[in-house]
Parts: C-alpha cells; sequence; structure tokens
C-alpha cells in the first residue's frame, strides 16, 4: 500500500514543470541531508484527522495539511518551482488521493540565504 | 460491568422489513443519536395549601433516530445505503434495532426495537470535506422495547 508520501512523490516525480526545475533524486522527505544543491524539495503530512466509525476506523485518511517546502538560492526560481508544484498536486482526484491546495507563504532564511516557499495541502487518502 | 465507564464507539444499528425479523446492519457509522422516550408533561396542580405544581407523564413520544453515516452512494458496494432510500421512498414502516455496547470487549450489548419509517435521507457533499449521509428515522409503532444485555443480532 502507497503512503500518502509516495503518492506525493510520484506526482511531482513524474510531473516535468517540477522536475525541469528540480530533479526527482532532490524531492525529499525529511532528514538529515547534506550539501543537497538548490533548489530542492522536502515534503511532509503535518496534520492527520482519522475517519473513526463505530464499526472501527474507516479506509480513509484526512490531512487536513500537507506540506510541501521548496527551497531554492533565489526568489523566482522558487517562485517557479512553487507554482510548478501546486499545478501538479492541486486537484489531483486519482484512486488513492484528492488534494487541494491550502495556500503558500514566502520565508527568507537569512542564515542560510535561501528562499524559502511553504505550500499547504489538503489530502484526502483512501487506504 | 462497565462501571468506570466506556466509549460509546461501537453501536450498531440494524432494519429489518422482513418477519420474523432478520437484521441488516448499517455500516460506516459516523454518529449516531439513538432514541428514547420522551412524555408530554400534564399539570395536575389544584388549589390547596401546597407550594408546588404538580404534573402527570402524559402521551409518550419516541424521539427521533439520527445517524450520520460516511457516505457510499455507489449501490453495488453500500446495498444497505441504498435500501434506506428505497424504504423512505415507499414510505415503508419496517423494524429497527439500536445495540449499544455495555462491556469493554463488545461481547454485549444493549438492544432498543421499535418500528418507524425513514423520514430523512439526505447526502452532504463538502467541497474539501468527506461525504456524509444523514438519516433519521420515525418511530411508527405500538412498542419500544430495551432488551436486558446480550449478544448481538446484528450481521
Amino acid at each position: 500500500m502507497a503512503t500518502v508520501e509516495t503518492e506525493v512523490y510520484d506526482i511531482l516525480r513524474a510531473t516535468s514543470g517540477v522536475t525541469s526545475h528540480c530533479p526527482a533524486t532532490r524531492i525529499k522527505t525529511p532528514g538529515a541531508h547534506q550539501n543537497l544543491a538548490l533548489p530542492y524539495i522536502v515534503h511532509f503530512p503535518v496534520a492527520e484527522r482519522p475517519t473513526r466509525t463505530h464499526g472501527g476506523l474507516a479506509a480513509l485518511r484526512i490531512w487536513d495539511s500537507y506540506q510541501v517546502s521548496v527551497f531554492s538560492a533565489d526568489y523566482a526560481t522558487g517562485r517557479a518551482l512553487a507554482d510548478a508544484v501546486r499545478l501538479a498536486m492541486d486537484g489531483v482526484t486519482s484512486t488513492g488521493v484528492h488534494i487541494q491546495f491550502r495556500g503558500m507563504l514566502h520565508l527568507f532564511e537569512d542564515e542560510t540565504q535561501v528562499s524559502h516557499f511553504v505550500l499547504d495541502f489538503f489530502i484526502a487518502e483512501a487506504l | 460491568m462497565a462501571q468506570s465507564g466506556m466509549l460509546g464507539s461501537g453501536v450498531k444499528v440494524g432494519y429489518s422489513a422482513a418477519s420474523p425479523v432478520s437484521w441488516v446492519g448499517i455500516g460506516q457509522i459516523l454518529e449516531a443519536d439513538i432514541p428514547g422516550l420522551e412524555p408530554d408533561e400534564v399539570e395536575t396542580t389544584v388549589h390547596g395549601t401546597s407550594n408546588f405544581r404538580r404534573y402527570a407523564p402524559g402521551l409518550i413520544d419516541v424521539t427521533e433516530l439520527r445517524l450520520v453515516l460516511l457516505a457510499d452512494l455507489d449501490e453495488g458496494t453500500a446495498a444497505d445505503q441504498d435500501a434506506l432510500f428505497d424504504y423512505q421512498a415507499a414510505r415503508t414502516t419496517i423494524w429497527w434495532r439500536v445495540e449499544i455496547p455495555v462491556d469493554r470487549t463488545r461481547s454485549k450489548c444493549t438492544a432498543l426495537e421499535f418500528q418507524g419509517w425513514v423520514k430523512n435521507w439526505m447526502p452532504r457533499a463538502p467541497l474539501d470535506d468527506r461525504q456524509e449521509l444523514e438519516v433519521t428515522v420515525r418511530f411508527d409503532g405500538t412498542s419500544f422495547t430495551k432488551y436486558e444485555a446480550g449478544a448481538t443480532a446484528i450481521t
């Protein structure tokens, strides 16, 4: 069974608009990654809402927040990659997941001089 | 015995249009408002020296059974949700059984049985949340029976 992280990774790596900016090898879940070239993507689930019925857990997980973080050396590159991520994921209605874009914000990491775009998605995952 | 309290999870609801009854369980119950008895109150206060109003119990209302289901409107995979629509359309009064677990292993339950008809069958499809189906059942019988705790009868 695919996890929600796998589903997201498969969507991103299969989208040329994303991989033209950021190869699939730089699309990561959180970890002790070192010396990743910019730009790169880190994605992970933030908040889950299980669907509990009187008969037990339903085969449906709702992730009210799934974060995709885009890191880049400059604003323009990051913005282009963030837009490509949004285009790839928003409105996906596959068998495994339904995805809706919720919002985006930009942070500038002073210490590393890196642009950080935070994209927030709503995902309903079928188990 | 569950004197230390119990979660509500594990409620079962079934219906039967057959005689003798053969319970069909309703799946994917998210919420269940379980019916109970609610008598009218008839005031019987009379003139006198007492400072208290008095009431006699009047006719008894059986409150509605209300279910919120995780919707599956494909009759191929959720025949029960489809059947509830058909019973409503046909205005058919059928038997209902609600089972409430009484122990933590859910080996026993208290059961309520009554007759009623499907009053509401209302799907909800919010733009960005799970689909739900709300069903209510209105009492239409001559008895409302609470059975002693025992094994489930809903398959």
